[in-house]
């Protein structure tokens, strides 16, 4: 045998799969040719540092993007009801974040103005992100189970009659529906005793009720479910910015929200509808800046916009409310968070609300189906109020 | 293990995708390792590995349990790398690599760059064979895959490339004995590292 043929037979002969007659031709060559022998070494050196390369652990993320891909290729797979899935799931936690989304962009409508007009954002990019939103909620993708039809109640309260474009807004029966929508929800929610309500309150609300209820707001959050109203942090005019957090722990930096608002003298809580991962926070205005540097701190910031005022909408707005709210809502409310009012874990005193909207609320009350308010005849609007809100969206790392 | 295995593979051909993400628990490392040294960059690495597991999800009414499923998911993973390496093929996308053209050295032509970043993580010599791997042709890098990464019988490489006992062998031997020429060619870079034998090509 030639060494150029033992050569080509060396791989082979490593992996002991020659004839029996190559293998021992060439093991015959090999004892008297250290050329080849040393050929055959250096293969057997390679090879091995192939071998021995070590398993790669494939990147963060790819298991949930490949599990991504198949759900969009199979369709995604329900076994629990929409809401348990929402609290408890851990894959549907996207659709969890996209449809409380869309519910906040609801209230921050609400909050902003009138149905139809929209609290228009910075960054175009935002606008595009509540088109989407928009249009998941035409399409009912959130209707399907038991469940998920509660959840439909609030969209065609909050998202459908949304504010991108005024032609599906509902008009004049838009309050009333999402009124309804509000008590459905509250039917709905085991977590909550408390009746929901929105911009209602501004019609009859009192400061202990207020107090009550915020309180209720941080226990519900606690408990991680759709908690009860924090009503202390509602419309207060509007929200003026929206930020969003990575963070490590959802829980525990809802807390840390709460506190910063705390210190700097306003107040905070989660909202009624979404997944958890929202806070609300009311602030002195001229703590606004610090807030957003504190909140900054609880994790990386992804994102954060300023709102545009659109307080003239607003006020005609909060009329309308008023105007079409029954008069049984607001007693309800009351002795709803008054049997409520339970093992907040923060001490109804020590959640202040950082304006008492005294004197817009007797106003309102004072036109009380006798006439819409308009920015030019309404008192409260010469008194701005000195308080700053920013919802800041909380998502895990 | 292997029951369990059968009793999510059963799940997951019900649409049941947790039981199929337990699948992909226990394998993704093997099945990225698999992608991750046919191609030498995470990214590519990344869609491959994707690819094969759905790949392997929408073929489960055809895994009819002869082999185990492991088995058959490394064979699709590799068929999922073999079916790349045919589209790369069709349209050549080739860089110079930095390290090739090195003095002393071919200025070798690779498929797909490692970011430098990449490079820093890993250890160097790790680093350096994976660099010699990526200057073969996909098809040598391949059968070196199956071989000795997968740890593939003849047989099983056979009917995997479609080919017979003796194109494995010769394809085998000649994969080998390029990368060898290749790390031979950066002797010095792989001494810091490792002894190769003296080469005594007197004889």
């Amino acid at each position: 045998m030639q060494c150029q043929e033992v050569q080509e037979l060396l791989s082979a002969y490593l992996d002991g799969m020659l004839d029996p007659s190559e293998r021992e031709a060439a093991g015959r060559h090999l004892e008297q040719c250290p050329a080849c022998r040393s050929e055959l070494e250096e293969l057997k050196t390679v090879v091995d540092l192939v071998r021995d390369l070590p398993p790669v652990d494939p990147p963060a993320g790819f298991r949930q993007e490949l599990r991504r891909k198949l759900e969009r290729k199979t369709g995604p797979v329900r076994k629990a009801g929409f809401l348990a899935e929402l609290t408890g799931g851990r894959w549907p936690r996207i659709l969890a974040v996209a449809a409380s989304f869309l519910l906040v962009v609801g209230l921050a409508a609400d909050w902003n103005g009138v149905p139809g007009k929209y609290g228009v954002p910075d960054l175009g990019a935002r606008v595009d992100s509540y088109t989407v939103n928009e249009n998941i909620a035409r399409e009912g993708s959130y209707s399907g189970s038991g469940e998920a039809r509660v959840f439909s109640v609030e969209l065609s309260g909050y998202g459908a009659s949304g504010p991108v474009q005024p032609g599906i807004a509902s008009g004049e029966a838009g309050p009333a529906r999402k009124v309804q929508a509000e008590r459905d929800l509250a039917a709905a929610s085991s977590a909550s005793p408390a009746p929901l309500k929105g911009n209602a309150e501004v019609s009859d609300e009192s400061l202990q009720a207020r107090k009550i209820a915020a309180g209720n707001g941080v226990s519900g959050m606690a408990a991680r479910s759709v908690a009860a109203v924090p009503p202390a942090v509602w419309p207060d005019r509007q929200v003026q910015a929206a930020v969003e957090v990575e963070v490590e722990d959802k829980t525990r930096a809802v807390q840390e929200v709460i506190s910063i608002a705390q210190k700097l003298g306003g107040t905070a809580a989660v909202p009624p509808v979404g997944d958890g991962g929202e806070v609300i926070m009311t602030v002195p205005k001229d703590h606004f800046e610090e807030a957003l540097e504190e909140i900054g701190k609880t994790g990386k910031i992804m994102s954060a916009n300023r709102l545009q005022d659109e307080k003239a909408d607003l006020l005609k707005f909060t009329a309308k409310i008023t105007e079409t709210a029954s008069p049984g809502t607001p007693a309800n409310d009351k002795s709803g968070l008054g049997g409520g009012g339970t093992a907040g874990t923060l001490p109804p005193g020590s959640v202040t609300p950082v304006r008492e909207p005294e004197e817009s609320r007797t106003e309102i009350n004072g036109v009380k189906k006798e006439q819409p308010l308009t920015a030019e005849n309404d008192p409260a609007a010469e008194s701005t109020p000195a308080t700053a809100t920013i919802r800041v969206r909380l998502k895990l790392r | 293990m292997h029951l369990d295995d059968s009793l999510l593979v059963e799940r997951s051909r019900d649409g049941d995708l947790d039981a199929f993400e337990e699948l992909v628990k226990r394998y993704e490392s093997k099945v990225y390792t698999i992608t991750f040294r046919f191609t030498g960059n995470h990214a590519d690495a990344s869609d491959l590995a994707q690819d094969a597991f759905i790949r392997a999800y929408q073929a489960l009414r055809s895994f009819r349990g002869d082999a185990s499923f492991a088995t058959w998911l490394f064979t699709i993973a590799s068929n999922v790398c073999r079916d790349e390496l045919r589209k790369q093929q069709r349209k050549k996308k080739v860089s110079l690599d930095e390290v090739m053209s090195q003095p002393g050295g071919n200025p070798s032509l690779v498929t797909m760059d490692m970011s430098p970043q990449e490079c820093l993580e890993r250890n160097e010599t790790q680093d350096l064979v994976q660099r010699q791997l990526n200057s073969l042709s996909e098809d040598q890098r391949l059968i070196l895959v199956m071989r000795e990464i997968q740890g593939l019988s003849y047989e099983e490489i056979a009917s995997a490339l479609e080919c017979s006992l003796g194109t494995v062998k010769s394809r085998l031997s000649r994969a080998r004995r390029s990368l060898k020429q290749k790390v031979l060619e950066h002797r010095e870079l792989f001494d810091i590292k490792i002894r190769l034998p003296n080469k005594g090509k007197e004889g």
